[in-house]
């Protein structure tokens, strides 16, 4: 019998590759009737060499029935060009978009593209496996929570699903060897959500509650990845790596019992204000190099509008515990926040580098679908290109000109700031 | 808004700005006991080094070197550009640790500019120094500063526009001038920062107080680097300031400038929407 040819792509940024798109493999899997009758690959694209023309000669050479592409707003536009081109090409194949740039707006996406079969709606393993069956022959689409699809050139947006509650029905994409660890991009997930609800991250309010992946599963593939010796360095994708610190310690065991060949820990999300000894400790056990935070700003009044927790005592003595223990800090702050204006922004940026962090990371506020300020956007006034990336335009107090000319200043600084020897 | 640590090398130079203090002085150096002695007092994480021109000192690569080795993360050159025209030289210079510049550009054409620097080929050689660091392939921060004087005044936007051409990071536009008054030479700066932000690229002024520069204050300098000056200067608040919202902030204007010119140029800063964020960032 033949197998439709289901291909899932991504396109990413120097080599990445998508932890989304392993999920969507390993759950759908699980299921007899779509390993019967699917043939499922996973393709991942450069998306800076690549144009859309290599992208399509090579994904026609596949003759997929079903392509699921997974959108964020940095690569939604290639997405769009692809899926575009593939329909004309292909009337028969079916489309399905998923990720946090789509799934929240799901009827404007299908509204705007004929092209687009179906959208998803948050977390996409069971979606996604459901709405495969559908498209192989087996259910109804109605019947399906968490999609938005054109049937009868009418959209229709099913009932939202809830998120996965035991994240233990996810196999792991690394152990079921969908997902090959390879050096500098391989990402570990232990949990989903986040404890806090910050009103620009899509994070904290999609994904309201915290769950946790098994900690024996967290255990094996930490032990998978630095079985490899070519693994040098990896990632953890958690949106608080350091929210608990006895959860901390027993990774940071785990991973120092499993890390024979010394792979380095780069780039953990971390909240500075819970760093103490302890926790720098337990960094060091794990061989955390580097970890990033924010504040994002410092100004009390956006830090209240934009629902972030920051104590500024707090955080600075975690920036310093951590860069007078070796460990880089990374330290993030965003131009255009609602509450802030140039000076006020100016004032984070003096505030941050006046604690010396490794790196301090300048970026504009892009209003994602699916956040808050996406969402009441008239109420915090701001307004903002609602093409991806989705760029923050205007702001009370913080007009246009001002917000470039931040740009304009942060690109300066930024030079000045995290300049590094060369060789 | 990054503090540097400000090092005198001596007041040695190759060219003979007509506009420099000193100019009339005997050329000198700074022992480099002091230098070093002062780079051991590390209290800062920048250093920047000035003259003078500092590139003339035969010992410049050890003192970069020093700086390094004293754990200065960032160091600074404040320099002519001159030397850099030797491409040799710019390796050096960036092999021993230095790979940030200030590098000064008086006119946009040979002729304004040797006339200011005093030198023949002074513009030859610092538009082929900003030529090697741009084509230099390693990390690197690049400042153009341009002194603004009556001589020049009129060719600071195509000053600025030369200095673009050279990928720059930022660029500063600096009074240096008591002759020049304020509000003869504001309508180029205005045209010379939009020609810089419309190009992307970051400029600040120095030397032009608030009243003067309302409504463009986020190109101040003094706002985030304060009204401290590399070069001595005496300022004195008028009788405008003492209505201002930022008289605090403010040292007012350089005596000299007051006396040649008086204060009816100035006017007094009404509180407006940012007046207090602006005074924050002075906490």
């Amino acid at each position: 019998m033949n197998k439709k040819k289901v291909i899932l792509v991504s396109f990413n940024w120097a080599g990445h590759f998508s932890l989304a798109l392993g999920y969507l493999k390993v759950y759908a899997l699980k299921d007899g009737f779509i390993r019967d009758n699917a043939a499922l690959e996973i393709i991942d694209f450069d998306t800076e060499t690549l144009n859309v023309q290599q992208v399509v000669y090579y994904l026609i050479q596949s003759k997929p029935d079903i392509i699921g592409f997974s959108c964020y707003c940095w690569n939604i536009e290639k997405v769009l060009d692809t899926a575009r081109i593939m329909k004309t090409i292909s009337p028969e194949l079916k489309i399905i978009l998923g990720g946090p740039e789509v799934g929240p707006v799901g009827r404007k996406y299908l509204k705007e593209h004929r092209f687009i079969d179906a959208v998803i709606k948050g977390e996409g393993e069971i979606t996604f496996a459901e709405l495969l069956k559908v498209y192989l022959g087996e259910g109804r689409l109605e019947e399906i929570t968490g999609v938005s699809y054109r049937t009868d050139d009418r959209i229709i947006e099913n009932l939202d699903r809830p998120p996965i509650e035991d994240l233990s029905e996810i196999p792991s994409p690394y152990l079921e060897g969908i997902l090959t660890p390879r050096d500098r991009v391989t990402y570990i997930e232990t949990y989903r959500g986040c404890m806090f609800k910050c009103h620009y991250c899509f994070e904290g309010k999609n994904i309201p509650k915290l769950r946790f992946f098994p900690e024996d599963r967290v255990k094996k593939e930490i032990e998978l990845v630095l079985n490899r010796p070519e693994i040098k360095s990896f990632h953890f994708v958690d949106t608080v790596f350091n929210f608990k610190k006895d959860r901390l310690e027993r990774i940071a065991s785990m991973i120092s019992a499993a890390n024979r060949y010394g792979a380095e820990l780069r780039t953990v999300e971390i909240i500075a204000e819970f760093v103490d000894e302890e926790t720098v400790a337990s960094f060091k056990k794990a061989r955390v190099i580097s970890v990033e935070t924010g504040p994002q700003t410092v100004n009390e009044d956006t830090l209240q509008k934009v629902n972030r927790f920051y104590k500024a005592d707090k955080f600075k003595h975690g920036v310093r515990l951590l860069e007078d223990n070796g460990i880089e800090v990374t330290s993030d702050l965003i131009i255009g926040l609602p509450g802030d204006n140039f000076f006020k922004f100016v004032k984070s940026a003096k505030t941050i580098m006046d604690m010396k962090p490794t790196n301090v990371v300048f970026s504009i506020l892009h209003v994602l679908p699916g956040t808050v300020l996406y969402e009441k956007s008239n109420e915090f006034g701001l307004k903002f290109d609602d093409k991806a990336p989705h760029l923050v335009l205007d702001v009370p107090d913080f007009p246009y000109e001002d917000i470039d000319k931040a740009v304009i200043m942060a690109y300066s600084l930024d030079k000045e700031y995290n300049i590094k020897p060369s060789g | 808004m990054l503090k540097y640590k400000k090092i005198f090398l001596g007041n040695s130079c190759n060219n003979r700005c007509l506009h420099c203090s000193y100019r009339q002085k005997d050329p000198s150096s700074t022992e480099i006991n002091t230098i070093l002695h002062s780079l051991n007092q590390k209290k800062e994480e920048n250093v920047l080094f000035y003259g003078g021109e500092p590139a003339l000192r035969n010992d410049l690569f050890q003192i970069i070197n020093a700086a390094k080795e004293n754990g200065y993360r960032r160091i600074k050159l404040l320099t002519n550009g001159r030397a850099f025209s030797d491409i040799n030289f710019l390796y050096q210079t960036i092999n021993a640790g230095c790979y940030l510049f200030e590098i000064k550009l008086w006119g946009s054409n040979p002729s304004l500019h040797d006339y200011l620097t005093q030198s023949p080929n002074s513009f030859e050689e610092t538009i082929s120094g900003l030529e090697n660091l741009a084509n230099l392939p390693y990390d690197k921060f690049v400042c153009v500063r341009i002194p603004v004087c009556k001589e020049n005044y009129a060719d600071v936007e195509n000053t600025v526009a030369t200095a673009l051409n050279f990928g720059v990071n930022r660029i500063i536009l600096s009074m240096q001038d008591h002759q020049l008054v304020f509000h003869t030479v504001f309508s180029h700066i205005r045209n010379a920062i939009n020609i810089s932000i419309f190009n992307r690229i970051w400029v600040l002024t120095e030397g032009l107080p608030f009243c003067i520069m309302q409504g463009l204050e986020q190109h101040m300098n003094e706002i985030y680097q304060g009204w401290d000056s590399l070069y001595e200067k005496t300022f004195k608040q008028h009788g405008h300031c003492f209505k201002c919202v930022y008289k605090e902030l403010c040292p007012g204007v350089e005596s000299d400038y007051l006396e040649k010119h008086g204060d009816k140029e100035f006017s007094s800063v009404p509180a407006n929407k940012y007046s207090r964020d602006i005074k924050a960032l002075y906490e």
